[in-house]
């Protein structure tokens, strides 16, 4: 499973010099070969700003989502974990808020790098914990993973300050290399992750039957989604793509790892988030899945596309030189002044935005009136679900599917089949749902009823359009509970046949 | 034994346990994740320690027919209603466009949400907080362009109230109800029985159905028509079964 570019130290040398390695060997081979950690460095670089965008917005909020001096929603008290975790006072919620924006910006560039990365690792996964209602979500858990990985790697000995300030002399030294595990960790952690998503789409019977994604792609909880909106007019298609994203999430573990098969599964991958991002308003969750992406990425990778820029770049690199020993000194009481400073500023700041607005010259605010009419349709007790509630949608076409119309159209020939499906919101009783005919004039011509038991989503009728109805106007009427809640108009022209043929002009 | 062999038998020994720490590590680590993949799997021990939440990935657990929205609401002793989340301080939105509150499915911490707003607000005097539910058919969220593939009709949006928390006015919790979604699901098998075809009684049809039915061979309208005794479900004039207007 190893791929090619890492480098063996001489005890894995010595093992892989046995003829037949051996699954133990393997294994070695596997999280123990010596590589640069190049994959972990853009990790390191890339996930600290999509953070930063998540924590800079909630910064304002600390006082209000993560301390006892506001509405803290710890995550452990819906497991039944009462005061697990300390809930720190507003200040104290502001300093960590604040040093964690520091940190952040220190684990990007690489400045103190270990203890950069262990503190976004501490008090973004505490802060987190306590606030489950509009901080912590999964990508959240897959965040705080990779900030644990890159805890125990040496993600902050290429491409960084730390790199810099190892410079003794004028010439760059080799890149130094370590053992892969916690790259290999970081690839196995997703593919684990999309193993444990199958198995949740499985766990779903009606994930395969595309209505679940349907009403999915309609939820407005997450950002906007025009596109998943416009997908619902196509459920084959949404049934298609959700075969092929189970059948990705689990070839993912088994195929990812080299050759063709690493890079079709990481654009599949792409491909897969980016669409989350277009059909289901995920904005931060497709990002943070895809930095791990970058644990893929290895040595012979960076040689590749290094050769490749070369060719552009006819200059050779700027040297940089090294730092003076005294500024080693200097910057190493900079890294905890500068902590200790942005903390100062931070509760500075906050005292002056004042978030509940105590400190403005009327006072704390009002709270808000609600019209009594409103209060008053609110206490109504209305259980009983409307018909018209209970019918999704009326939907005709020229065949069926997956179970689903397709050839959406309302104009038909006569000869011609239309298939009439209405599709019903869950949960609904054991119902009797007819699909009527009507001329222009709403006569009844036809009528058809079917029992439409409780776990069923869909009512299907077939209508065989006989030349004996007069081309013209129609409509289909769908009735539930003894009330029309549907209706839709259809045109039937004449058989194509039946109509003569133009002059021909000579 | 020189000072060399004293050196590299330390780095030798140091190795080893470095060794022995890293493969404790490895082993730890995907074995925490191979716990959460196996308790996933067997539906085990999923709820039973927030660490779960960090090695289970139910990410997609399921999207109902309905929308959803709280309302937390205040009964001042002025007999006016106030709204109490979000804060009159903010608007804060975390994933979308809808304020924090909304995204306490299981209602865990309206309680704090209440108190906070309380203690950072020059609120009236309270009789009683309120937590109600609002639900609505997502098919009323689709954009017009789609909403017209589906329907003529024009959009009447219907909106479902439900209490689901009373709470007295320092914010404890004094009654709890099931949601409305949870209701309908109960009274889907247990309250509602199969409701009876309103039409189907043979002694006539309703005034509504029978009004738009086309007089056929010189019968007034409204009659039904014979269908010889059978059961098929049409009342297009049997002519030829196999070419009328047929539905299945």
């Amino acid at each position: 499973m190893a791929d090619p570019a890492p480098e063996l130290n001489q005890t894995a040398v010595d093992a892989l010099r046995v003829p037949r390695r051996g699954l133990r060997g393997s294994v070695r081979e596997f999280f123990l070969a010596e590589e640069v950690p190049y994959g972990l460095a853009l990790c390191r670089m890339v996930l600290p700003p999509i953070l930063l965008y998540v924590v800079l917005r909630r910064w304002p909020h600390a006082r209000e989502f993560f301390s006892t001096d506001g509405a803290s929603a710890p995550l452990a008290n819906n497991y039944g974990y009462f005061n697990m975790l300390p809930v720190p006072s507003g200040t104290v919620a502001v300093i960590l808020m604040t040093l964690l924006v520091v940190l952040l910006v220190t684990t990007m560039i690489g400045w103190r790098t270990r203890i950069s990365v262990i503190g976004c690792l501490v008090i973004y996964t505490h802060l987190n914990m306590l606030d489950c209602l509009s901080t912590f979500t999964k990508y959240s858990v897959i965040a705080s993973h990779v900030l644990l990985l890159l805890s125990f790697s040496h993600c902050g000995a290429v491409w960084s300050v730390d790199a810099w300030l190892a410079r003794r002399g004028a010439t760059p030294p080799a890149p130094p290399r370590f053992p892969a595990w916690p790259r290999r960790l970081m690839q196995l952690l997703i593919g684990l992750i999309y193993l444990g998503a199958a198995i949740t789409k499985i766990h779903t019977p009606t994930f395969f039957s595309g209505d679940q994604l349907r009403f999915w792609l309609m939820t407005d909880v997450n950002n906007s989604n025009p596109m998943g909106e416009q997908l619902t007019l196509y459920p084959v298609v949404v049934v298609t793509m959700a075969y092929i994203s189970v059948v990705w999430e689990i070839l993912f573990v088994f195929l990812s790892w080299r050759g063709h098969g690493r890079w079709i599964m990481l654009l599949l991958g792409v491909g897969f988030h980016l669409g989350t991002r277009q059909t289901l308003g995920l904005f931060i969750f497709p990002l943070v899945s895809m930095v791990t992406y970058l644990a893929f990425i290895n040595a012979e990778d960076v040689a590749r596309w290094r050769d490749r820029l070369a060719r552009f770049r006819r200059r050779s690199d700027p040297e940089i030189a090294p730092l003076a020993p005294i500024w080693h000194q200097r910057l190493a009481l900079a890294f905890p002044a500068t902590l200790l400073v942005t903390a100062v500023l931070g509760v500075e700041l906050e005292h002056q935005l004042d978030p509940y607005g105590l400190r403005r010259p009327q006072g704390p605010h009002e709270l808000v009136e609600i019209d009594p009419d409103r209060v008053e349709a609110m206490l109504e007790s209305n259980s009983v679900i409307r018909p018209e509630d209970l019918v999704h949608s009326l939907e005709m076409g020229e065949m069926l599917i997956g179970g689903y119309v397709v050839g959406h159209k309302r104009t038909f020939r006569q000869g011609e089949k239309l298939f009439a499906q209405c599709t019903l919101n869950p949960p609904h009783p054991d119902l009797m749902i007819e699909c009527n005919l009507h001329d222009s004039d709403n006569r009844l011509l036809d009528r058809v009823h079917q029992v439409v038991p409780r776990e069923a989503f869909r009512a299907n009728f077939l209508y065989v359009l006989h030349d004996a109805l007069a081309p013209g106007e129609y409509a289909l009427v769908v009735r539930c509970g003894g009330q029309e809640v549907v209706r839709r108009r259809i045109v039937l022209q004449p058989a194509e046949d039946a109509i003569p043929s133009a002059p021909v002009a000579n | 034994m020189g000072a060399n062999d004293v050196d590299s038998g330390a780095r030798g020994w140091l190795g080893r346990i470095k060794l022995w720490a890293v493969s404790m590590v490895i082993v730890s680590y995907l074995g925490s994740l191979g716990y959460g993949i196996v308790c996933h799997t067997l539906n085990f021990n999923t709820a039973s320690h927030p660490a779960m939440y960090f090695v289970v990935w139910d990410m997609f657990c399921g999207w109902s027919a309905y929308a959803n929205r709280l309302h937390i609401i205040g009964e001042g002793e002025d007999g006016k209603y106030y709204e109490l989340a979000p804060g009159p301080w903010t608007k804060f939105t975390p994933f979308g466009d809808l304020t924090r509150h909304h995204y306490d499915p299981f209602l865990n911490h309206s309680s704090d949400i209440v108190r906070n707003c309380l203690k950072h607000t020059r609120a009236k005097p309270m009789r009683r907080l309120l937590v109600i539910e609002e639900y609505w058919a997502k098919k009323y969220n689709l954009p017009d362009s789609v909403w017209t593939h589906f329907f003529d009709e024009a959009r009447q949006k219907h909106s479902y109230f439900q209490l689901r928390q009373v709470m007295a006015p320092c914010g404890t919790i004094v009654r709890r109800f099931p949601s409305w979604l949870d209701r309908q699901n109960q009274l889907v098998v247990s309250a509602q029985p199969l409701p009876s075809h309103p039409d189907s009684n043979s002694a006539g049809l309703s005034s509504e159905i029978r009004s738009t039915m086309r007089p056929l061979d010189g019968r007034t309208s409204g009659l039904i028509p014979s269908l010889g005794g059978g059961s098929s479900p049409s009342l297009f004039p049997p002519v030829d079964f196999e070419r009328a207007p047929l539905a299945q």
